[in-house]
């Protein structure tokens, strides 16, 4: 446990059962619908609180997940594989290390650092989310094919598998596990920068705990937090649910 | 692609000066090394560790790029041919198997099949065909996964993989050491019995001097500066070693294994009729070694051993006549 | 402005800030230690409640950071309050997980041959298992610390202190002369302040893991 990605990776691994997740997300989640649905909420909260608003906060904070994780999986597996391949050797190594050093760089410094730069909204924050969630995907591809068994590409090869057939037909099967936690882990890392896109104009649920800091409203602050919660759960729950399913029978 | 012409017509492998020099090693790990091996040949390469067999092995498919000689296969050059595909026409079975762990049995079974482009039927029968062949149910053993089997039965899907492809030459490396002595008997006894049926030309690494003089008909002793010290065939390295490590290497009781090379029956029709008085005999089958005569014989306590032979006729015969033959058979074919 | 006249300028402000960024890390990690390695060696007896513990505190390093801090904010107001709090059980898992596996891989044989010397369980503990398993615990405050540095980043969303402040100034200065400088001081001051914490920690683990452990 000598980093802070193998820490979240142990994390992420944790057996809480089948059910314990979605349940405890449910339950917070029918909790807020039913405390808004019968509490005395003033005005504003009432309107920070209305369905729709929650339900477009929850819809572009899923969105922002989505888009990224798509799009880290999309440049950091295919990169990964690349940085394993025979002319790669020498600078996969240093690649990883300024990847791992870059974990260091506070998420939220990112997203203002992007929006400055460049422009606030959506794409920016999708930009920054891919950026931080990079590392997991990209280690974990590495990691995963570099530990396949030697003997098993040595079988391959004596059976007359070209270098592309052993690295579709053994190593990337082979590294699946490995690779799906790490996109669990991007998975995760996503949702919390995701709660932070609301500071740079990309909504978010994020923006619904700022309302509640900044017009000085409990309710609707501790809803907020609860919700993305809820969402973090359940997210987190679907991950391991496909961890366990898209993985390779037999191993 | 050129033919050799100076080789015998049945010469399936041929080695021509080979050696292999690794960048970060000092000394070749093998040296101008030159074997013919002969279509259908069990030909087995044994040594100490590090002394190249497995290397010289794995020269004949390529997964080592030798650094000077030729390789010829089937009267072919084969030294700068594309070597996936020299491959496909090889089995390679390995100590620790190899086999997938996200595919089943069956699939691992129709790999090669696959690569070639044999259609889904084809594979499946031929499939089925070869599990029953190594000893393993279809039926049963053809969804199950790699983690699901022993040792040994890894192993013979192992050798079923490899022979998919219905290739002429098998090189196994040390197929038979992950797995515990008595299966591994079995296996060696099991492949000898398909080898009898197949007919492939096999060469066999193994560092147990005692499984190459089982199975090979042919063995090559390699010594530790990687050079072949002898290359003769099981009789003749155990009567007449060809210099002092190989003396050594073979081990002690060097006369003692030479019974286990000769069958009762091929002893026993060459003696004379003899008025040998025996009291307690015990009967042994003709097939057996005298090896084995010899430890039933010892097991009961008994002094000499009745044979009744493919003729119908019977002998009697005391240990003692039995033995001295026997060094005579040897001695007679050296 | 260029970036190093706007550091010459403001260089009191950044510095007063770092202080405070290591001092709300260095404390939470301090509680989460004693938190952690306590109920690291509480628990190692009790294999059912440790892994429920891990299951907890491995959640609750699930939960996005924002929330957390906001969540607290109710029971401990605004500042320094809420960040100590949500810093202190964000730290707890690293180091539980990391007491946990260095006690586990406490070799069994020199505990076996401890008890059949007559040492007591809490004897065992403390000359023992203490010293053998404390290279990676300390590797896990380590971690958990690095950790930290960043996630305090997003306490000045709740007013809390650190250098997070100069980024969300940078944010609400946006177009503004300043805006980049202060959001790059912000980084790069946060980036320093791990790194200088990781070779502090470093440090420390050769002064203090025992010789003749093969670390």
């Amino acid at each position: 446990m000598s980093t802070v990605l193998d820490i979240r990776s142990s994390a992420a691994r944790r057996s809480t059962g089948l059910w314990l997740l979605p349940a405890i997300s449910v339950a917070i989640g029918a909790g807020v619908l039913i405390f808004i649905r019968f509490a005395n909420l003033d005005s504003i909260e009432a309107r920070a609180l209305a369905p729709d608003a929650i339900i477009a906060a929850t819809a572009q904070h899923v969105n922002l997940v989505v888009v990224s994780t798509i799009a880290t999986i999309l440049i950091g597996v295919p990169l990964g594989v690349l940085l394993t391949r025979r002319g790669a050797r020498l600078i996969g190594g240093p690649v990883l290390a300024l990847a791992s050093g870059g974990q260091a760089i506070p998420s939220i410094g990112v997203l203002v650092l992007l929006a400055i730069l460049f422009s606030t909204g959506f794409w920016m924050a999708v930009a920054a989310l891919v950026l931080y969630a990079l590392l997991p995907v990209l280690r974990n591809t590495m990691v995963g094919i570099q530990q396949v068994d030697r003997t098993l590409i040595d079988a391959g090869r004596g059976m007359g598998m070209t270098r592309g057939m052993v690295l579709r037909s053994i190593e990337l099967p082979l590294a699946v596990p490995l690779i799906l936690a790490g996109i669990r882990v991007a998975l995760i890392l996503n949702v919390g920068v995701a709660t932070l896109a609301t500071f740079t104009n990309a909504g978010g649920l994020g923006s619904i705990i700022t309302t509640g800091i900044v017009l000085n409203r409990f309710p609707v602050l501790v809803i907020g937090s609860l919700l993305t919660i809820a969402l973090a759960l359940l997210v987190d729950w679907l991950a391991g649910i496909g961890e366990r399913y898209l993985r390779p029978k037999g191993l | 692609m050129s033919k050799s012409t100076a080789l015998p017509p049945d010469t399936m492998i041929q080695l021509d000066g080979v050696s292999k020099q690794y960048p970060n090693q000092v000394g070749p790990a093998v040296s101008d090394l030159s074997i013919s091996i002969s279509s259908g040949e069990f030909v087995v390469f044994v040594g100490p560790s590090g002394c190249g067999k497995t290397t010289t092995l794995r020269m004949i498919n390529r997964l080592v790029e030798p650094s000077e000689g030729r390789i010829w296969i089937d009267g072919e050059d084969v030294t700068n041919v594309n070597a996936d595909l020299l491959r496909r026409g090889i089995g390679y079975v390995i100590q620790h198997v190899g086999l997938l762990p996200h595919l089943t049995v069956a699939d691992n079974v129709g790999l090669v099949p696959k690569m070639n482009g044999v259609g889904k039927e084809a594979r499946e029968a031929r499939t089925q065909e070869l599990l029953t062949l190594v000893g393993l149910d279809p039926a049963v053993f053809g969804k199950r996964y790699p983690r699901a089997l022993s040792g040994g039965e890894q192993q013979r899907v192992g050798v079923a993989r490899a022979l998919a492809a219905d290739p002429p030459i098998m090189l196994m490396d040390e197929p038979f050491a992950a797995v515990d002595p008595i299966a591994r008997k079995m296996l060696q006894t099991e492949f000898l019995r398909l080898q009898r049926q197949l007919r492939k030309t096999i060469v066999f690494v193994t560092h147990d001097i005692d499984e190459a003089l089982r199975l090979g008909d042919r063995i090559a002793i390699f010594d530790q500066g990687c050079r072949i010290a002898q290359f003769a065939t099981p009789l003749e390295i155990l009567t007449s070693p060809a210099d002092q490590f190989v003396k050594d290497f073979v081990g002690a009781g060097a006369a003692v294994r030479r019974l286990a090379l000769l069958r009762v029956e091929s002893v026993v029709s060459e003696m004379s009729a003899g008025a040998d008085s025996i009291e307690r005999p015990v009967a042994v089958s003709p097939e057996a070694t005298i090896q084995e005569a010899l430890e039933q014989a010892l097991d009961t306590g008994a002094d000499g051993v009745t044979v009744t032979l493919s003729d119908g006729g019977e002998i009697r015969v005391s240990l003692q006549r039995l033995l001295l033959a026997s060094a005579d058979a040897t001695a007679a074919s050296t | 402005m260029t970036f190093t006249d706007y550091l010459g300028e403001n260089a009191r402000h950044i510095f007063f800030l770092m202080q405070q960024h290591v001092e709300a890390v260095l404390i939470s990690v301090a509680i989460a230690a004693m938190i952690g390695v306590g109920l690291g060696f509480w628990t190692s007896s009790r294999p059912v409640l440790r892994q429920s513990l891990l299951s907890v505190t491995g959640t609750l390093l699930t939960i996005p950071s924002y929330a957390l801090f906001a969540l607290m904010i109710p029971l401990f107001g605004l500042g320094a309050g809420p960040t100590l709090v949500a810093l202190t059980i964000y730290g707890i898992f690293p180091i539980l997980q990391n007491t946990i596996t260095g006690i586990a891989g406490v070799d069994s044989a020199v505990i076996d041959a401890a008890r059949g010397l007559g040492m007591g369980n809490r004897q065992r503990m403390r000359t023992i298992v203490l010293p053998l398993a404390w290279p990676v615990i300390l590797n896990g405050i380590r971690v958990a610390t690095i950790m930290l540095v960043a996630t305090t980043a997003i306490a000045a969303a709740v007013n809390g202190p650190g250098l997070g402040q100069l980024i969300f100034e940078g944010l609400a200065r946006i177009g503004g002369a300043n805006a980049l400088n202060g959001v790059v001081a912000g980084i790069v001051g946060i980036v320093l302040v791990a790194v200088v914490l990781d070779l502090i920690f470093v440090f420390i683990a050769k002064l203090t893991t025992p010789r003749g452990l093969n670390v």
